[in-house]
């Protein structure tokens, strides 16, 4: 309990300071600058042919003038680079790659014959995963600075400009940058824009809504404070593309891509001896669609479980050890005994409670009291974090949508968590069994 | 309420524990009724505030639109009759007084030449310019920060004085924007942070002064070469980019004595200026260089050799594209290219003899699509 208002308290303290430091800053000074560094937007893509023109579109949109965007098709088997060629009037040409990540064999390189179109580059490779693509993409971009993002998700025009301040305004290098994730269920997308935002009408899609801005404004804001970060999401981040290199790019052997990546190069600047920061920033740049159904759920949670487990598994050697400093003193235990050894000590508690509460020894009245106790605390925590939100960029305007996310707050602990401890037990178990599946999620569009 | 009272009546009875517990619980619910009667109040405030503000706006952007509109009258006659007109506001009330601000403020950016000298006349005769100053004296950094910006937003140069002492200020943020904006403001000695500056200027914070110094107008330029030899690395940095920007090629000898500069950062803009001003009388001293440079400094000499085009190094450039090093010979190759037609010719020579591998990066290269 003590550990959580901690959090809360730096995570307020990392926002106020944010916001403070942001609130009169002109991006447009990046966005004119020849001295700006460069960006490339790295989007893996398998079999989305329904929705890529328009994701493309929504990237090549994106306010930041040194970038370039590359599509990478991983040997989809649907449309989706046929629509590419189609739509951007591209062509082959005879691109020299330069190896330096391991992927799967490059089928072909593709730019636009239109000059319109001068920023995008597409890739088609053999299917390989997203993290295989993404270490294609790397060997082929130009840049100093690599965006990687899910081509579905819908970036903030002004994403890049946000993401890649950090890394001009920090004194000790910055290695990456993560910004807050969205949930876009409900809300009005126009032309891969985001027009509008709603609360997402289905009842999962709220749980995770609020799910989510703990996780960002609460959890990762305090651990960039603190520069303990063990995760950038998978579905935008911003690297210093050199480290990711020189730590050997995305690990293809694991689900949890995005965490493994963040480890390796923590550890990888550690024995560089270099300093180096890892930072969250509080603006809400990508908004993604979540599962709003339970199959989707499970499957999507059931993967975040098993790539945490692995990743965990992988860098076992960080476990309290004092080489690592604050990554191996207190970021990896936490993840270890928070986010991995939680749901299965809830589950023991459960056991044993109910043996006591059958052989007759619990004190009926403190179990109230502490239950209560439990509930109150967890709600007032979830409560604070949207205060948060409402202070910081207030992005749910409407006051129905704030009565609802107070309401969803209270049922959250009783409704949605006993969830989040199943799909914990559950992604434990498939990862003994050894289980590897990415699990696809059935997208039904904002 | 008599159900719960036990845990009131009995709290003393209570192991510690349990006590504690309950303390928790009391301390949620007075926290959660707090935080909702807030947010509550927040959203209450923000729609009034919503709307009051939505009225004056109107009106004051009315009264800013008709100014514009106002084109016969000279700066000054315009500024008094709309001080005149501004002046029947309630702009007493500090609310009102802000909004004012704010309005001004807003028109002042979308607007340059004599417009802009009106606005900002207009809001020295609504003496609005005290807010600004009072804002200076602020305990809050982020509020002398808001008062700098508008101060240099509206260009009153009297302002120039009272930002000497906040060019020194230990806060970064707060530091750079009374550079930037003393540079905009004023005529004796804008550069005087460069002599001064102790700290790092971060990445940032060079291209926001860079932004300034390119853009401001009626601003001595001086010579960046003098600050060359500063202790601190970033000021040399900062330096090397103004020398680029306004090319300034007197700097030539003084690049030179940075090749070998202690920061990887500063000897690689040095090769690159000796390259962009084209230093066709150096180009041996780079080449002399070559062997024990590091990758990033190989790097800048094959690009600094392309862009000199002195055409006798193409020897030494064909030399480099037997390297392992995928950079290495896409950046030779890319400087033999830039030699004009000898070097599209030496290229189209290489492509007949080239292996497999740099047959490829040669095709690469004649894609002006993929070139960087």
């Amino acid at each position: 309990m003590i550990g959580y208002f901690l959090l809360a308290l730096l995570s307020a303290i990392e926002m106020r300071n944010y916001l403070k430091k942001n609130a009169m800053v002109d991006y447009k000074t990046i966005l004119v600058s020849p001295h700006a560094p460069g960006v490339s937007i790295l989007a893996p893509a398998f079999n989305e042919a329904a929705s890529i023109i328009e994701n493309v579109h929504s990237l090549l949109s994106l306010h930041y003038n040194k970038a370039e965007v590359i599509v990478i098709n991983d040997g989809s088997t649907d449309k989706t680079l046929a629509n590419l060629i189609a739509h951007y009037d591209l062509e082959a040409v005879n691109f020299a790659l330069n190896e330096q990540l391991p992927s799967k064999p490059l089928r072909g390189v593709y730019k636009s014959k239109n000059p319109v179109y001068a920023k995008l580059t597409v890739l088609d490779k053999e299917n390989g995963g997203k993290a295989d693509a993404l270490n294609m993409g790397i060997n082929i971009s130009r840049f100093e600075l690599i965006l990687c993002i899910d081509a579905d998700c819908i970036l903030e025009h002004d994403a890049i400009l946000k993401l890649v301040k950090p890394f001009l305004d920090s004194s000790r290098p910055v290695i990456g940058v993560g910004g807050v994730v969205h949930i876009a269920n409900s809300c009005e997308v126009k032309n891969g824009h985001l027009v509008k935002v709603h609360l997402p009408k289905t009842f999962l899609a709220r749980f995770q809504v609020i799910e989510y801005i703990r996780a960002f404004l609460m959890g990762r804001m305090a651990w960039s404070r603190l520069n303990g970060l063990l995760i950038i999401s998978g579905a935008m981040g911003l690297f210093d593309k050199k480290v990711v290199i020189g730590c050997g790019g995305y690990n293809t052997q694991t689900v949890g891509e995005d965490m493994e990546l963040v480890l390796r190069m923590r550890k990888y600047m550690h024995q560089q001896k270099k300093p180096y920061r890892l930072i969250y920033i509080p603006d809400p740049l990508c908004w993604t669609e979540c599962p709003s159904d339970f199959s989707s759920l499970t499957r999507q949670r059931n993967r975040w479980t098993r790539g945490t487990m692995e990743c965990l598994a992988l860098h076992k050697n960080l476990f309290f050890n004092p080489k690592y400093g604050l990554l191996g003193l207190l970021s990896y235990p936490y993840w270890f005994f928070f986010e991995w050894l939680a749901p299965l000590i809830e589950v023991l508690g459960l056991c044993i409670f109910t043996y006591m509460a059958f052989t007759g020894i619990i004190n009926w009245a403190f179990f109230v009291i502490i239950i209560v106790m439990v509930y109150l605390y967890t709600v007032t925590l979830t409560t604070l974090t949207i205060l948060f939100e409402e202070f910081s960029y207030r992005k749910y305007t409407s006051g129905s949508d704030l009565l609802k996310l107070l309401g969803f707050a209270l049922l959250e602990p009783l409704v949605y968590h006993p969830m989040v401890l199943y799909f914990g037990i559950v992604g434990n178990i498939d990862f003994y069994r050894g289980k590897k599946s990415w699990g696809m999620m059935v997208r039904k569009g904002f | 309420m008599t159900s719960i009272s036990p845990y009131f009546t009995n709290y003393n009875q209570f192991p510690e524990l349990i006590q504690s517990a309950l303390l928790v619980v009391g301390i949620c619910l007075i926290s959660l009724l707090f935080m909702y009667f807030y947010l509550v109040l927040k959203r209450v405030n923000r729609v009034i505030r919503t709307g009051f503000q939505a009225k004056w706006s109107m009106e004051i952007n009315q009264l800013l639109a008709e100014l514009l509109a106002d084109d016969d009258l000279s700066t000054t006659q315009c500024v008094e009759k709309y001080t005149h007109k501004f002046k029947k506001l309630p702009i007493n009330r500090k609310a009102i007084k802000l909004i004012v601000e704010a309005e001004i403020v807003r028109f002042h950016q979308q607007f340059t030449g004599k417009t802009a000298e009106i606005l900002s006349g207009l809001y020295v005769a609504l003496e609005l310019e005290k807010i600004a100053y009072k804002r200076l004296r602020d305990s809050n950094w982020e509020n002398q920060v808001h008062g700098i910006k508008i101060l240099a937003q509206l260009n009153i140069k009297q302002a120039a004085p009272k930002l000497v002492a906040l060019c020194d200020d230990e806060i970064s943020t707060l530091r750079m924007e009374a550079q930037a904006a003393f540079l905009k403001l004023s005529d004796q000695a804008p550069f005087r942070f460069l002599d001064r500056a102790r700290e790092h200027i971060l990445d940032w914070h060079q291209l926001v002064l860079l932004e300034v110094i390119t853009t401001a107008q009626d601003l001595a330029i001086p010579s960046f070469s003098q600050w060359l030899a500063s202790k601190n690395d970033s000021v040399v940095i900062l330096c090397l980019k103004l020398i680029r920007q306004y090319q300034q090629f007197e700097a030539i000898p003084n690049l030179l004595d940075l090749l070998d500069h202690a920061n990887d950062e500063v000897r690689l803009l040095a090769i690159e200026l000796l390259g962009q001003f084209e230093a066709y009388a150096h180009e041996s001293e780079l080449i002399n260089r070559y062997k024990t440079a590091n990758k990033n400094e190989k790097l800048a000499i094959l690009h600094a050799i392309g862009q000199i085009e002195s055409g006798k190094q193409l020897g030494f450039l064909q030399a480099q594209l037997v390297d392992d090093s995928y950079d290495i010979v896409i950046k030779a190759l890319l400087a033999i290219k830039k030699h004009g037609t000898v070097g599209e010719e030496l290229v189209k020579q290489l492509y007949e003899t080239a292996l497999p591998k740099n047959r490829l990066l040669i095709d690469h290269l004649s894609d002006h699509r993929l070139i960087h």
